[in-house]
């Protein structure tokens, strides 16, 4: 019995090493094996692509369903693609989903999220796009987005559309604070809109400003000044990355002992611990309170409990939704640190090629990508979404970005001003699928604990992403 | 002719065992796939360095566990898992058996409180947890009340010594409509003249309850108190919904922390090492419960003794 036992596991685990053994075969760099631009895309007999990613909001899913079947339609008889749609959620679910399909075989193409480019890189999981893509292609493309989807200098992936985070505003709250307040702030510099992202407020200023605009309503109800909510695994690492002036890991982009926890460290952790201190923001806000007084068919809406919300630009289409909401949202630019330095988190959704993607798809596979890339899909995209194009012509080119737009009120162009000012992909790691949800959840820890100590959270954190980093034996 | 006979009984005798095979193997089949192969997967797993991502490349030996021995997440996940257990059983267990014998009333309108003591239990641990979250929030029911009484807004999730606290206080509420109903069938099913015969006798309410109700229904307290075991020692949904094992660890579990390794982090050898670790500690329950079982045999034994007496 004891034999038969023992020949039956070791019977499994040969299996599980065929079943988990084998990646696609990578080019080397500099081999070309694409198409040429303009080069048509010929077959003998129609190429089958899956592509597979995650649920987005109303007007991204209206733009899949409309693009893939206008590919589809144009392709006809040489390229099908068949897309899978997977509910995103919180806590990375998609990507713990991909990343339960690798042992079965992934997708040929997936929309992924641009910072796990080098996680999903560096373990082999997609290939580069460089073989099959002519740098000409790519000089229309944001320098920042390259960078996100560069890894070890080759290109895994390329997006349509990017986002950056802006301090949103409801402009009758804001435009009532600025009649009524005082005209200094603690610097005894004019509290006023910037005009520039060169004069954005400081971190410090916009929760002076925050604390400031917060009022008591009926009820014991507040309107708070800010509402920093979002994705618990990893927004708060998003959105106040740049507080550590871009040494949140060591140079190894491995470390995070003795930068995450460094001064620059607790000074964040402060700043977050005296937004809820000073009752700037709600520490247990939920994401619809900017818009809660939304008026929309069907809906009255309630009462507004955020005046300013700091948030990515893909929530602009939610302000949209709401007749009121969408005559009265602003937006200023991303906050300078408070020692002047400037630095915007970008970063955002990506197309790559998984590994499973056969030799013989792969050109079939780019051309998707590359369609979905092209000037009229990122035009169209960035244009239903709201978010910021990759590729830069297109600034100049879409009303709303073109320099002296009144579209509302010249918000997107202050995206363009911040975006081209300061751009950074969010922290280019391997170990990003250890580090931002660590980081992130020790933000949320010292915004919501009654009486954190910063330093132990912070601490705490360092190490235990890089005993993770260790365990998951990045090199 | 005896031999004739021989043959037809065990042709018979054959196709009764076919048959009762047939009847078994759908569990059998279910059991080997569901529960058989992935233990056994996840036992040679945790000797391996399989990562999600990377597929499993190497064998590891005894690495993980000896990095368990050095892991102080695991080992504060072990040491929250057994104070929810420690907390939950009793007070579940006690709470169940004394509404139990609450409703263990033939009077009109009692039916109303079984169900409402039920009711919790058939909601989803999901819906549940989500309605804590609001009522153990800042400006949420709880504070409310506790600010109309001049007592300070408590932290309650946010606060690393009062989040384990929240969830053993919302896990009893939760899950005590279950077993107050199992041990509500076994109250029904103690006889009446026993309680006729104790008032005979002369004993007050506490003694049937000590001589009677208790060894009537101990069987069935040790089921309960087994299956409350074992389900403590399996939480997961509560912090995994509620505070994702914080904050600083102090709500992380023994579960949370195998999917957290396993799932989140994607180190399915190491996230099996602790899956199997936490094998142990369910044997361990079953000792509990075995240990029980003794304890049953004796009340039963002491009660056979004291209807013999009667007699």
């Amino acid at each position: 019995m004891k034999r038969v036992c023992a020949v039956i596991l070791a019977t499994m685990l040969a299996l599980c090493l065929f079943a988990c053994g084998g990646t696609g075969d990578i080019a080397g760099k500099g081999e070309f094996l694409g198409l040429k631009d303009g080069e048509e895309f010929t077959t003998d007999k129609e190429i089958s692509i899956s592509f597979i990613r995650p649920r987005g909001n109303d007007a991204q899913e209206t733009w899949w369903d409309t693009t893939v079947d206008a590919f589809n339609t144009e392709y006809a008889g040489r390229i099908k693609v068949s897309s899978e749609v997977l509910v995103r959620g919180d806590n990375s679910s998609y990507e713990q989903q991909i990343g339960l399909r690798v042992a079965e075989g992934l997708p040929d193409v997936m929309y992924m999220d641009g910072p796990y480019v080098s996680n999903w890189a560096y373990n082999g999981m997609i290939i580069p796009l460089d073989n099959y893509i002519t740098e000409t292609y790519l000089t229309d493309f944001m320098d920042y987005v390259l960078n996100q989807g560069t890894y070890n200098e080759r290109l895994y992936a390329l997006s349509i559309v990017d986002s950056t985070i802006m301090v949103f505003y409801r402009k009758s709250f804001m435009n009532a604070f600025l009649a009524t307040n005082p005209k200094f702030d603690a610097d005894h510099s004019a509290i006023s809109l910037p005009t520039s992202p060169e004069n954005a407020w400081t971190f410090n200023q916009l929760a002076e400003i925050a604390a400031k605009m917060t009022t008591n309503l009926e009820g014991n109800k507040k309107r708070y000044g800010l509402s920093i909510t979002g994705d618990k695994t990893e927004w708060m690492s998003y959105a106040f990355s740049p507080m550590w002036n871009g040494k949140i890991l060591g140079d190894d982009a491995l470390t995070a002992t003795g930068n995450l926890n460094s001064a620059k460290g607790l000074e964040a952790g402060n700043y977050l611990r005296n937004l809820r201190k000073n009752e700037a923001i709600n520490p247990s806000a939920s994401g619809t309170d900017f818009y809660d007084d939304g008026v929309k068919e069907g809906t009255t809406g309630s009462v507004c409990k955020a005046a300013m919300y700091f948030t990515g630009t893909q929530n602009i289409t939610k302000f949209n939704e709401f007749t009121n909401i969408a005559e009265d949202w602003d937006a200023t630019y991303y906050p300078r640190n408070n020692d002047g330095s400037y630095s915007v988190p970008c970063g955002g959704w990506t197309l790559a090629m998984s590994k499973d993607c056969a030799s013989g798809k792969r050109v079939a596979a780019v051309e998707f990508i590359k369609y979905l890339t092209s000037v009229q899909s990122c035009r169209s995209f960035a244009s239903q979404t709201a978010s910021p194009p990759a590729r830069k012509s297109l600034y100049d080119d879409m009303d709303e970005y073109k320099d002296g737009s009144v579209v509302q009120n010249g918000a997107y162009v202050r995206i363009k001003e911040q975006i081209f000012k300061a751009a950074a992909p969010r922290t280019k790691t391997v170990a990003y699928a250890e580090f931002s949800p660590l980081l992130a959840k020790a933000l949320n820890e010292i915004v919501s604990d009654t009486n954190p100590n910063i330093q132990e959270k912070l601490n705490a954190a360092a190490t235990t992403i890089d005993n993770k980093i260790r365990q998951a034996n990045y090199k | 002719m005896l031999e004739i006979s021989k043959k037809k009984t065990s042709a018979r005798q054959r196709r009764y065992d076919v048959t009762g095979w047939l009847f078994c193997l759908p569990a059998v089949v279910f059991g080997l796939i569901f529960l058989i192969t992935p233990i056994a997967l996840s036992f040679l797993f945790s000797f391996t360095d399989y990562h999600m991502l990377r597929g499993l490349n190497a064998f590891v030996g005894f690495k993980h566990y000896a990095e368990l021995l050095k892991d102080a997440v695991f080992g504060k996940a072990i040491l929250n898992t057994i104070k929810f257990v420690i907390f939950v059983v009793p007070l579940q267990c006690g709470l169940a058996l004394v509404l139990a014998l609450l409703v263990n009333r033939t009077a009109k309108g009692f039916g109303i409180f079984k169900l409402a003591y039920f009711a919790p239990v058939i909601t989803s641990m999901t819906v549940v947890a989500l309605l804590f979250m609001n009522f153990y929030d800042t400006t949420g029911l709880f504070n409310l009340l506790l600010g109309a009484v001049g007592i300070d807004a408590q932290g309650f999730l946010h606060d690393p010594n009062q989040a384990m606290y929240s969830i053993i206080f919302m896990s009893v509420w939760q899950g005590a409509g279950y077993q107050m109903i199992i041990l509500l069938a076994a109250l029904q099913n103690v006889q009446p003249e026993l309680y006729e015969a104790a008032s005979l006798d002369g004993a007050n309410g506490w003694q049937k309850f000590r001589n009677v109700t208790l060894p009537g229904i101990l069987s069935v307290g040790s089921f309960v108190l087994l299956i409350t075991v074992i389900g403590a020692f399996k939480l997961f949904t509560q912090p995994y919904i509620m505070t994702q094992g914080g904050p600083d660890n102090s709500t992380m579990t023994i579960v949370l922390y195998i999917y957290e390794r396993g799932m989140t982090d994607k180190l399915i050898g190491y996230g099996s090492a602790i899956a199997m670790l936490f094998t142990f500690a369910f044997i361990a329950a079953s000792a509990i419960g075995k240990g029980g079982g003794r304890l049953v045999s004796f009340y039963r034994k002491k009660r056979d003794a004291y209807i013999e007496e009667m007699i």
